[in-house]
């Protein structure tokens, strides 16, 4: 939400900033030296706010290839001593995860800060996994902000912990916190002065040595020991407690801003709350503190019962009797996000009260009605989305050779294309992860299917995962055809550029790498580029590739068109003449182009929002429509 | 003091939804506001249903508006609007523009597009007040049908429930808009006024 101004804004000046903003800020004000990420929602405006002011700033920040190389290039810089930030979304932590099992080891010498964004609701995540048992994995320290001025703040304090233990630190968020924006105060920017330089310490970074790695380990667990007293006094731990109370919560992330607000609202009294922001190792010492006083404890935690499990076992470690409320006697939900509804009514639990007026009965009746007429509005794919001309012309193909739908098993993957599973298209079997597609589709073939096996793939997922399982497909001959659907950008997390772009995140242009000679590199026999606006060239080289014998790769490159639409590259919109078209909703039921509105008896198109791509003139069966002459 | 403002922004994505909460939730910021804005980003250029939550005042923590109590709910498409009715309350002032944006499914035939006389009656049943007009129509007199959100705006300000006053939202109105569209939003925010004002 901010310009460069205002994210280099002076120490003390309050500013609306997202919390994602307010990450960057952070670590501005910490002095990192490198930042890199593979973008993903809720976590991509980091870096992409990074991007803006890297030069002004003088350091280095890019979008990495997939999140395993964005870690690793944050591990090599603060393994010279200066400080980096790599930032993903919640999924993107299992494809760093091997290089951060090992970092564990090495350590860092500059701070390191791994900013993970899970999502409970979900929104816009393909799992609701609960990144705080990762610690646990990981045995790294880990810390949660409840919203963005703790955000900004836990960033910058989270590089000095991790110069003090020597190890990464994971700063987790969640959406709420990510996308909510609020007033934020600004820090001081610290001036870091530092050559960087690695020193050769074999046992540190040289995983080879069973002998190091055992002591390795046990260095790890001494580093945590001393990261018991950090946590414990950690100054985003609130407790707020006199001691007279019976009852208490403990609670952490935003459910924390729902239940100040409520008890605020309510004038609930005699509560102790405590707040954790120290999520690994968890302020224990604190948490008893809480403990010894109350009889009852409600634990407030989107997802997984993490804090409540630890509660338990501190509960019995002193030996008092104290009812526990939570997850598991489902007083809370496990799944999807909370809300001040769910905070409120276990708080009442807790209180055994209500707390202010409940709905009337009519009002429910009134939003069941409305539940019950209101059409949904899933994101559908854009107009001029080269993607659904590509679907269109693979479905075209699958009926040209002959075969049913059925018949073509169509693997998909992640990316805007996915949005092709909603009708009318309703091309695409699966969407897994990152990269999944080519590796499905190639083990649909050797278990000795019938089908036909497809694999559609984006450009940058592609890059970030597709070309290892294309090695292999290759390697074993899999008679699969690969579409690479390459509109020259990562489209669905807000248009970054990949290395097929010609761009960086910093906005120099570089020699894009193309994917048709990553094709034929490999060893690809088949490999063609198409234009998928042009429907009928599209649709004869998939019926080639489909027929070809063995591993077929078609590229079908064009501009996303939103990109397009900024860069002012699209023509003027098409129209619908009234007089030829016969009503048949042809161009609609095929395309779902949101452009094309049926108006009851014919197609009317949407000028503010036809981008003139041209594909429903070809799908006309009466040449009904066609595009406006340019002036 | 303010204590607590709510103001919720449904829109379809690509209408300008977010501009709008932008706009307000700086402009309450320059006037020493406290504000979360609570929004869930990622998809809002591409055609979904985008909600905007923009809240103010010195009680305010969360990012999302308890139900039933919103103050202000800019409802920039019939549908859209009712979508958000969880939110409003017998405090609301639901303003709606009237111009539909059909969702693919219904040009399918999947699905079908309620009857705005309809979405209005729902409304009004659960919101204190429903103000509801053509705000399209006004932009496009405007010079510009991608400026409804201003026209929104205008009506908004014009009856004068905000908390922030006329001058430091349009001034921030203009400080957000893409450069050369200022004269085409001010035209839009100013019969926004004069569309509640002549009512
Ligand atoms: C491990 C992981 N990292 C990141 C994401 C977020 N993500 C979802 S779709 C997508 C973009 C894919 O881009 P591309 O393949 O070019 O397709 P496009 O959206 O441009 O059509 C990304 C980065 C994810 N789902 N999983
Ligand atoms: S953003 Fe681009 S790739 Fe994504 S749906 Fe829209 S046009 Fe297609
Ligand atoms: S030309 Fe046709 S398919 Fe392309 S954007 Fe316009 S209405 Fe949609």
């Amino acid at each position: 939400m901010s310009n460069n101004s205002s994210i280099l804004g002076e120490a003390g000046k309050k500013t609306l900033m997202m919390g994602n903003e307010a990450i960057a800020r952070g670590a501005i004000e910490a002095g990192i030296k490198v930042a890199t990420a593979y973008p993903g929602t809720p976590s991509t405006e980091i870096v992409e706010t990074l991007a803006e002011v890297a030069k002004n700033l003088g350091i280095h920040v890019e979008w990495a290839v997939n999140e395993k190389v964005a870690l690793e290039i944050a591990l090599g810089a603060a393994f010279s001593g200066v400080r980096a930030l790599v930032a993903m979304k919640a999924p993107g932590l299992n494809v760093a995860m091997d290089a951060l099992m090992s970092a564990t080891y090495s350590g860092v010498n500059g701070g390191l800060v791994i900013v993970v964004a899970d999502d409970p609701g979900p929104h816009t995540t393909q799992t609701e996994q609960d990144n705080r048992f990762m610690s646990k994995i990981t045995l790294l320290p880990m810390l949660e902000p409840s919203d963005p001025q703790e955000a900004k703040d836990i960033v910058k304090e989270a590089f000095k912990i991790s110069e003090k233990l020597q190890l990464p630190v994971i700063v987790r968020t969640t959406t709420r916190v990510n996308h909510t924006s609020a007033d934020v105060i600004l820090g001081e920017i610290e001036v870091v002065k530092k050559e960087p330089w690695f020193y050769k310490e074999p046992m540190r970074y040289i995983r080879a040595s069973m002998a190091w790695n055992l002591t390795r380990h046990k260095w790890l667990n001494q580093q945590m020991e001393k990261a018991k007293e950090i946590m414990e006094n950690l100054p985003f731990n609130k407790l707020e407690m006199k001691g007279d109370e019976k009852v208490g919560v403990i609670v952490s992330g935003v459910p924390y801003n729902y239940l100040k607000e409520v008890i605020k609202k309510y004038v609930v009294k005699k509560v102790a709350v405590l707040k954790i922001s120290a999520i690994n190792p968890l302020p224990e010492k604190l948490i008893k503190k809480l403990l010894s006083k109350v009889d009852k404890v409600l634990v407030l935690e989107e997802l997984e019962p993490y804090l409540e499990f630890h509660v338990k076992s501190l509960i019995s470690e002193i030996g008092r009797n104290i009812e526990v409320l939570g997850k598991f006697n489902g007083i809370t939900p496990r799944e999807g996000e909370f809300s001040p509804e769910v905070v409120r009514s276990a708080l009442e639990k807790l209180l055994n009260i209500k707390l202010g007026k409940r709905f009337r009965d009519m009002r429910e009746k009134v939003l069941e009605e409305i539940k019950s007429i209101l059409p949904r509005r899933a994101p559908p794919m854009c107009p001029g989305c080269p993607h659904r001309a590509t679907y269109i012309a693979l479905k075209k193909a699958i009926k040209r050779l002959g075969l049913k739908l059925e018949e073509v098993s169509v693997f998909g993957d992640i990316g805007c294309y996915a949005l092709s599973l909603q009708p009318p298209l309703e091309a695409i079997w699966t969407e897994h992860c990152m990269g999944a597609s080519i590796g499905m589709a190639a083990g649909l073939y050797f278990a000795g299917s019938r089908q036909k096996a497809v694999a559609t793939i984006g450009d940058s997922t592609f890059f970030h995962m597709g070309i290892q399982p294309l090695i292999d497909a290759v390697q074993h001959n899999a008679n699969i055809t690969v579409i690479v659907l390459d509109n020259g950008t990562i489209a669905m997390t807000g248009h970054q550029p990949h290395p097929g772009s010609g761009e960086i995140a910093t906005g120099e242009k570089v020699k894009p790498i193309l994917i048709e000679d990553i094709a034929k590199a490999i060893g690809v026999k088949f490999v063609k580029v198409v234009d998928p606006y042009d429907l009928k060239e599209t649709t004869d080289v998939l019926v080639e590739a489909l027929k070809f014998e063995g591993v077929s790769v078609v590229v079908a490159r064009r501009l996303c068109a939103i990109l397009a639409v900024r860069r002012k590259l699209t023509g003027p919109p098409c129209y619908v003449d009234p007089d030829t078209c016969t009503g048949c909703r042809t161009c609609i039921l095929q395309l779902g182009c949101p452009s094309l509105v049926w108006e009851g008896e014919k197609t009317v198109i949407d000028t503010d929002t036809c981008t003139g791509c041209g594909v429903c003139i070809q799908v006309c069966p009466y040449n009904a429509i066609k595009m406006e002459k340019e002036e | 003091m303010v204590k607590e403002f709510n103001l919720l922004i449904s829109a379809v994505g690509g209408q300008g939804g977010l501009t709008l909460s932008r706009v307000i939730a700086s402009a309450a910021v320059k006037i020493g506001l406290k504000v979360r804005v609570g929004e869930t980003l990622g998809m809002s250029q591409r055609g979904g249903a985008v909600i905007s939550f923009v809240r103010m005042g010195e009680d305010v923590y969360s990012p999302l508006i308890p139900e039933g109590e919103t103050d202000v709910l800019i409802g920039m498409e019939p549908i859209e609007a009712l979508r958000a009715a969880k939110y409003v309350g017998p405090k609301t002032v639901a303003i709606v523009n009237t111009r539909p944006i059909k969702p693919v499914p219904v040009n399918l035939g999947l699905e079908e597009y309620p009857p705005i006389e309809k979405v209005i009656e729902l409304l009004s049943k659960l919101s204190g007040k429903v103000i509801n007009f053509d705000a399209y129509e006004i932009a496009k007199h405007a010079g510009s049908t991608r400026v409804v959100n201003s026209v929104m705006l205008g009506a908004i300000v014009a009856l004068k429930v905000l908390p922030i006053p006329r001058e430091t939202i349009l001034e921030t109105l203009l400080e957000n808009v893409p450069k050369g569209t200022e004269k085409i939003n001010e035209a839009a925010f100013k019969l926004g006024e004069d569309k509640i004002k002549e009512d």
